[in-house]
């Protein structure tokens, strides 16, 4: 009765809230008396609540009932205060020595407790991304979360990394997680315009829990960057400045020197012209040095004159000796400066930050320079929270021109197989360049010599987040921002480099000028309403309703003039006006695009006593790529979490600190790996031309009940914490299936788009599965000493489970297959070269050994580019005031195909035509020769002869820092903390890849590119 | 008041979210859609480019009827190029029957073409005087169609008989994801024969003065009509045919200096119908490089089939500097290099189906026929004296001696030994004793229906012994 009487009072003053009630202030602040702003003050039991400000003060009434204030921040430990009869109450919050330290997990969208978060996320802290040398952020994501396979494709300054995010899950689709920063979505693969040095932290979420939340975008995973926020208090500079220099990488392949070229080509004639003096072989002056040896057949019968002619000229070859190596890579400069402010008063804070960054390329004409202004503005009050993100890049990057491709004009190629003895220079200092194989390497530094091609990239991203709390329980929000990106893209070609003036085209003579445009916009608008309440102390529940809205436009114009003029270089202004006499009309082309999305959200969550918790969402998308009857889609996730210490049976086991057991599933599209453009489900026609008379035909057979892949994610984890929270991190084991997969249909040459053709259906499945691993230990935890070894580990298996009756189908160098994994090369099998004969040998579909190449022969049987075992390991120590870390990345069971080695290890038709070979060649010569290359009077196919392994063991990152002591510090006014740290990445790989970077160039395909280079650098950092 | 804002708020995001909804319906502005590709009777005539430019499908067949026949050789350049085609190695995979499947695809490229314009043409607006020319582009699609449907019925089928189920199937409406079946020879032939009539009905008359070669007219489907007869064996309607192109007296035959000319595009005599390859080098590199490689060279057997007086030796043979013998036919024109036009259909073909159909008919008019070949020979023999013929199949091996010297290379070759039930058969100086002959009947005769069509269409037969 008594409990009525009262529940009835209590609702009474909760209503009326006039009296019996008092007012509490104080201040928050942290072991350092540094103010904790946002901290939350509750009254146990009640709904009363605040936030403090940024000085750390709060104000609260307090009712009658309310008998215990408590407090409670971001990585501090709660804090519980039983109210007495003071009217001040300043508590001073502990930091959370709690492992789990990684309290929230920034979805993009929403930020929830990670106590609460049913999926698998890891967060990748400041201490991780900043001062890293590479100008795109994504290349700092490799080894340092579980579940991503990140493969930095090339070299070049700005280059980024190719992300797959647990397993590929789609063929014909991307598999490009979405970038969110700042809660605004932005374009994907192209960061070169952030500074990695402004973000707080990135978070990769891996499942469904998350990746549901962004319905038809979030199958292949998400990525969130949070960027700095100002601290409060008074503002402070900070000045930031790095130094280094990029080398060439080791790496196991060394073309011929000299000697031993003219040593080979003299085994390769032997063999091939068989001692006859008229076969094309002996007569051949390209491959000197078996032409000028006195063991060519041909030899008697030259003149004493023409003997010693002969003799004359094998030495003067002889004595040069280039390493064109040397000439294509050189030591490059690397800097990076920044200038921080960051601070605030009362409610508002603000972090600006200007920064400079500056790389050159280890090859020339390659580097990268920017500049970045961020601004993060910061507002709250008790009511309203308030802030604007905005950043600004301005990036130019210079290029070669051809780094990827089996080209003559790869200067990666040309080094590998110019023959050392052409020169670089003629007498005169210009390139010794000319027709024929051994001017390839010199006409291509005299096309990087006189050529530019380069771009500008404008970057700008802008977001605004606002919350307005309505009642206690109910607060509206709203975030919204624009991506922005304008690349200009300039391409001079001189008509002055030899290739040029020899070109047989009259357009390739006369030199061209090409410049382009392209522009992407993106806005998003996202309102919502979150209510969250507690009842009866122990059941927490939070509602969210969102509403999205995205607009994508995306334009492009391009230039290309001819007959440009020498003496104005660079510049549209020289190109020749074409007309019916000189044919040099110019060509201008461009397009422009767009799309919308529309969507609604709903999430729930329940939690009982910190115990359990049930998280639910369901997103409803509508995509202008999708036909009306498909237009909208649904996607739903579940999730529960079981903090299993926080029971009885666990309370009192000491050797546990945290066990937390997590199960969710959940689907999402892949829409922003669409295949097939804005328009994918529209035939379409273009115009063309016959003959001088304009076309319109149909290019493009729309499939009018395209939707969206979608991937259905089964996750389970667990987080721990053992041993005086010493060794902790967390597993997690999922099933990732894609339905709706699609394959290719192979259509009747009925239909008008000829034999071959095919169209996107969704029909197929794809199965990803695997378990990831984190793990730390703190070794030593000593007042100076301290240790902490880390790692992750994945593995992941891919596999197409069904492609709806659609025949298995080629796409590069795989055949996609049911029951194979994604990325299984499709090679006849290489059965050596025949002892007795030199004669290649492959094995055919029975197993039996053949000298007869045939395509009918190819197998999967040579496994995937992509790594089932990858992961990252580490130490983080500090003595003192020193601080060490290092960072190994590694991959396991991936294979790849080498190119370079077809042409570098194949005396047919590469050594034959004057072309440089790998030191590491060695053919069949004479009967019982057992050797890899078969006898050159033999040529070779592709086969699984040059697919290798390219698995990988690379020390990614290591570091060791200074920090100079207060006191010291404090004899020099205005200074409050200086470090100082020498920094390499890459410095060493471990692998049986012989080509330059197993990482570098396509997944599937070394294509001779740029490697990914070895740095040191030297910086330091300085608060004013 | 609070509850009210709050309420507000979510009314604001609820309208933006509804009438941000319309954007949705997102069309594409760099391509045209369905719905404007062809809106006016201009469109419908670029449209109608494209189908001639895609007929361009026919070189395929000259390219394969050279190949699989006597009238070529491998040249001296050749390293693989058609080499499995000649030796008549080719399957239904694109790597052994890459030369002999293009056709199929192609030639319903050109089909699909016309199916996508015929029903827009009474529908899309058209100014008054633009008005007639409705009539004539579906005149010209509905012959395209015939023609191409024609090409498929040649080379992916047996001789013709119209009881026989494996004819080609017939497309008369767009349906990219279509599974046809295969249509009897006898169905296929009446919808080609019903195109042409219909197409002659729709199209105006024809003087010297307005023809153009390269459109379908009335007379150039004439011609169309009666080598398509012969094909069926039907002779009247060959003579008839080809009477109505000889008699119109346009493109009459020429001779000597001017007969040169036709095949470097100086003049456009004889050519009754001709595909324009403006600026590529598709037919003029097709036998050799435009690097001059010689990869299909004339057959030893053909350079010896002409008398020295004979204008068809240097017009269609030429030696290279290397002393190699390349195809002169379609090698280089005076508008620059090696663009040569496709010249598809000519009149001297009119001058030797009349005088085959005319020994052939239930009762052959040798004489009549004679007339013909005798009219042919003397404008490509300087100081031929008229021949006689004893008999009808005296005639019919004069006839057909003459098409192999006179069509070379045009794309008749290989069918017309098909269509006789004669074997191919090549000098040992053409060829290796392996691929010398191949005999009547072979299969090889009947070109395999591609792999990729029998994975894509449930309802495909493969010919016999693929």
């Amino acid at each position: 009765m008594r409990k009525v009487i009262l529940t009835v009072l209590v609702s009474m003053v909760l209503s009326l809230s006039v009296f019996a009630q008092k007012t509490v202030v104080g201040k928050v602040s942290d072991a350092n008396g540094k103010p904790i702003s946002n901290a939350s003050v509750t009254v146990a039991g009640t709904k009363v609540g605040t936030i403090t400000a940024a000085d750390g003060s709060y104000s609260i009434n307090v009712p009658a009932n309310g008998k215990v204030l408590e407090f409670s921040s971001l990585g501090f430990e709660t804090l519980n205060f039983r109210i007495g009869s003071a009217l001040t109450y300043s508590p001073v919050l502990v930091a959370s020595d709690s492992k789990d330290m990684q309290e929230v997990v920034v979805t993009g969208i929403s930020k929830i407790k990670k106590s609460q978060y049913a999926g698998a996320a890891t967060k990748i802290d400041e201490k991780q991304l900043k001062n890293q040398p590479v100008g795109s952020f994504d290349q700092i994501l490799q080894g340092r979360a579980p579940g991503i396979t990140a493969l930095t494709s090339s070299g070049a300054p700005g280059s980024g990394t190719n992300i797959i995010i647990r397993g590929t899950g789609s063929i014909q689709g991307g598999s490009a997680p979405l970038y969110v920063v700042d809660g605004i979505p932005v374009e994907a693969s192209v960061f070169q315009g952030f500074n990695p040095n402004d973000f707080a932290s990135v978070d990769v979420l891996r499942d469904a829990a998350s990746t549901s939340l962004y319905g038809s975008r979030g199958s292949a995973g998400v990525i969130v960057v949070t960027t700095k926020k100002g601290v409060a208090g008074k503002m402070k500079f900070g000045y930031a400045a790095q130094f280094g220099v990029k080398s060439k990488p080791d790496f196991a392949f060394r073309p011929m020197n000299t000697s031993e070229l003219l040593e080979s080509q003299k085994q390769y004639g032997t063999v091939v012209a068989q001692g006859d003096a008229s076969s094309p072989a002996a007569n051949d002056p390209t491959i000197p040095g078996f032409y000028y040896s006195t063991e060519n057949p041909r030899y008697p019968g030259l003149t004493p004159a023409e003997k010693s002619e002969a003799a004359h000229l094998l030495d003067s070859i002889k004595n040069i000796n280039t390493n064109w190596a040397d000439q294509i890579f050189r030591n490059a400069n690397f800097s990076n400066h920044q200038i921080t402010l960051s601070g605030g008063t009362g409610k508002t804070r603000l972090f600006s930050s200007v920064g400079l960054y500056n790389e050159e390329g280890i090859t020339l004409r390659s580097d990268m320079k920017r500049i970045t202004l961020r601004n993060n503005l910061d507002y709250a009050d008790n009511k309203i929270t308030f802030s604007v993100n905005s950043n600004l890049g301005y990036t130019r990057r210079s290029f070669q021109q051809s780094t990827t491709t089996n080209s003559l004009g790869n200067p990666f190629l040309t080094s590998a197989v110019n023959v050392p003895y052409a020169k670089v220079y003629n007498d005169d200092g210009s390139y010794a360049t000319g027709t024929g194989a051994s001017f390839a390497a010199a006409n291509q530094l005299d096309l990087t010599k006189y050529d530019e091609n380069y771009n500008n990239q404008l970057k700008a991203t802008l977001g605004m987040n606002g919350s307005y709390k309505i009642t206690d329980n109910i607060t509206a929000a709203l975030t919204s921002g624009i991506d922005f990106r304008e690349t200009q893209s300039t391409n001079y070609g001189s008509k002055l480099p030899y290739v040029r003036q020899s070109s047989t085209s009259i357009t390739g003579r006369a030199g061209f000028q090409t410049e382009g445009l392209t522009r992407f916009f993106r806005a998003t608008v996202r309102p919502s309403v979150t209510y969250r309440n507690t009842f009866k102390e122990k059941n927490d529940v939070e509602f969210s309703v969102y509403s999205e809205y995205i607009r994508e436009f995306s334009k492009s114009l391009g230039a290309t003039g001819y007959g440009t003029d020498p003496k104005r270089p660079n510049t549209m202004a020289a190109i020749t006006q074409g007309n019916s006499v000189n044919q040099l009309y110019a060509v201008v082309s461009g397009g422009k695009s767009q799309n919308a999305l529309v969507s609604g959200l709903a999430t729930a969550r329940y939690t009982y006593d910190g115990k359990y918790t049930v998280t639910g969402s369901y997103r409803r998308d509508g995509s202008s790529k999708l036909p009306i009857d498909t237009r909208w889609q649904g996607f739903y996730s579940i999730g529960g979490v079981w903090d299993a210490k926080k029971e009885d049976f666990l309370k009192d086991v000491k050797l546990i600190n945290l066990l937390r057991v997590k199960l969710s599933y959940g689907g999402s599209g892949n829409a922003d790996n669409f295949p097939g453009g804005d328009y994918p489900y529209q035939n379409s026609y273009t115009s063309g031309s016959y003959s001088g008379l304009n076309t319109i035909y149909s290019n493009y057979a729309g499939n009018p009940e395209m939707k969206w892949e979608s991937t259905y994610v089964t996750n389970f984890g667990v987080d721990f914490e053992v041993w005086n929270k010493r060794i902790y991190g967390d597993i997690n084991i999922y099933n990732k299936i894609t339905k709706d997969l699609f394959v290719q249909k192979k259509l009747s040459a009925a239909g008008g788009f000829g034999n071959d053709a095919a169209l996107n259906i969704n029909a197929g499945k794809l199965g990803n599965k695997g378990v990831e691993l984190s793990l730390n230990i703190e070794v030593l935890k000593k007042k100076d000493l301290n240790v902490t070894v880390y790692g992750n580990f994945s593995y992941n298996k891919n596999r197409v489970l069904s492609l709806a009756g659609e025949q298995p189908y080629e796409d590069g160098t795989e055949l996609i297959k049911e029951g194979m994994p994604l990325g299984s090369h499709y090679e006849v099998k290489w059965g050596g070269v025949d002892a007795a004969t030199g004669m290649p040998l492959y094995y055919d579909l029975n197993g039996n050994l053949t000298t007869v190449y045939s395509a009918d022969n190819r197998v999967q049987e040579f496994g995937t580019w992509e790594a089932p075992w990858k992961g990252g390991f580490g130490v983080n120590a500090s003595y003192k005031r020193f601080d060490f870390s290092m960072l190994f990345s590694w991959q396991r069971g991936a294979t790849k195909v080498d190119n370079m080695e077809y042409f570098v290890e194949n005396p047919v038709g590469f050594m034959s035509n004057g072309y440089n070979q790998s030191s590491d060649l060695h053919f069949w010569q004479h009967p019982g020769d057992v050797v890899n290359t078969p006898s050159p009077l033999y040529g070779t196919n592709f086969s699984s002869k040059i697919i290798h392994n390219s698995s990988f063991l690379r020390l990614r990152d290591i570091r060791v820092g200074y920090s100079i002591s207060k006191s010291l510090l404090s004899k020099i006014k205005y200074v409050s903390s200086a470090s100082f740290y020498v920094q390499g990445s890459n410095l060493f790989m471990w692998t049986k890849w012989r080509g330059y970077d197993p990482e570098a160039g396509a997944t599937n395909i070394n294509l001779s590119e740029f490697p990914n280079p070895r740095t040191v650098t030297a910086g330091l950092d300085i608060n004013f | 008041m609070k509850q009210n804002k709050f309420i507000l708020i979510v009314m604001a995001a609820v309208m933006v979210t509804s009438s941000c909804k319309k954007d949705l319906n997102q069309q594409p502005t760099d391509t045209f859609s369905e719905n404007n590709a062809f809106i006016t009777l201009s469109d419908v005539q670029l449209g109608a480019n494209e189908a001639y430019a895609r007929y361009a499908a026919y070189a395929n067949d000259m390219y394969v009827s050279s190949l699989v026949s006597d009238e070529a050789k491998l040249g001296a350049d050749n390293s693989g190029q058609g080499a499995l085609t000649y030796r008549f190695q080719y399957a239904s995979d694109n790597t052994s029957g890459g030369d002999v499947i293009s056709g199929w695809g192609d030639y319903y490229t050109v089909i699909d073409q016309v199916n996508r314009l015929l029903p827009k043409i009474p529908t899309v607006t058209a100014s008054a005087e633009e008005e007639p020319r409705r009539n004539i582009l579906k005149g010209q699609m509905l012959a395209l169609r015939a023609i191409s449907h024609f090409g498929l019925l040649q080379s992916y089928c047996k001789n013709y008989d119209p009881a026989d189920p494996r004819g080609v199937p017939v497309m008369l409406t767009s349906n990219p994801i279509a599974k046809p079946s295969r249509n009897t020879m006898g169905e296929v032939m009446a919808q080609i024969e019903g195109d042409l009539t219909e197409a002659k009905n729709l199209l105006p008359a024809v003087s010297a003065g307005d023809f153009t070669d390269t459109v379908m007219n009335k007379i150039n489907i004439a011609a169309y009509q009666a080598r398509i007869a012969l094909y069926k064996k039907d002779y009247d309607q060959a003579i008839a045919y080809s009477t109505e192109v000889i008699s119109s007296g346009i493109k009459s035959l020429v001779s000597g200096s001017q007969y040169a000319s036709i095949w470097t595009d100086d003049t456009q005599d004889e050519v009754l119908f001709r595909i324009r390859f403006a600026t590529s080098t598709g037919i003029g590199g097709m036998f050799t490089t435009t690097g001059g490689n010689v990869y299909i060279a004339p057959s030893d057997k053909l350079t010896g089939s002409y008398s020295s007086s004979d204008i068809r030796a240097t017009a269609f043979i030429g030696i290279n500097p290397a002393g190699n013998p390349y195809v002169n036919k379609f090698f280089s024109s005076l508008r620059g290099g090696r663009v040569v036009d496709l010249k598809a259909c000519r009149t001297a073909e009119m001058y030797l189906i009349r005088a085959e159909a005319n020994a052939r008919k239930a009762s052959p008019n040798v004489v009549a026929g004679t007339t013909d070949l005798n009219t042919l020979r003397s404008n490509r023999i300087s100081g031929y004296t008229d021949q006689t013929f004893s008999s009808a199949a005296a005639l019919i091996d004069a006839v057909m001696g003459e098409r192999y010297k006179e069509l070379a290379f045009e794309g008749f070759r290989f069918f017309d030994l098909k269509r006789n039930n004669m074997p191919v058969s090549r000098l040992s100086s053409d060829a290796s004793a392996a691929w010398q002959t191949l005999p009547t009947g072979d299969y090889h005769f009947v070109l395999p229906i591609p792999n990729s069509e029998l994975l894509a269409n449930p309802n495909m037969v493969q010919n016999d012994n693929y």
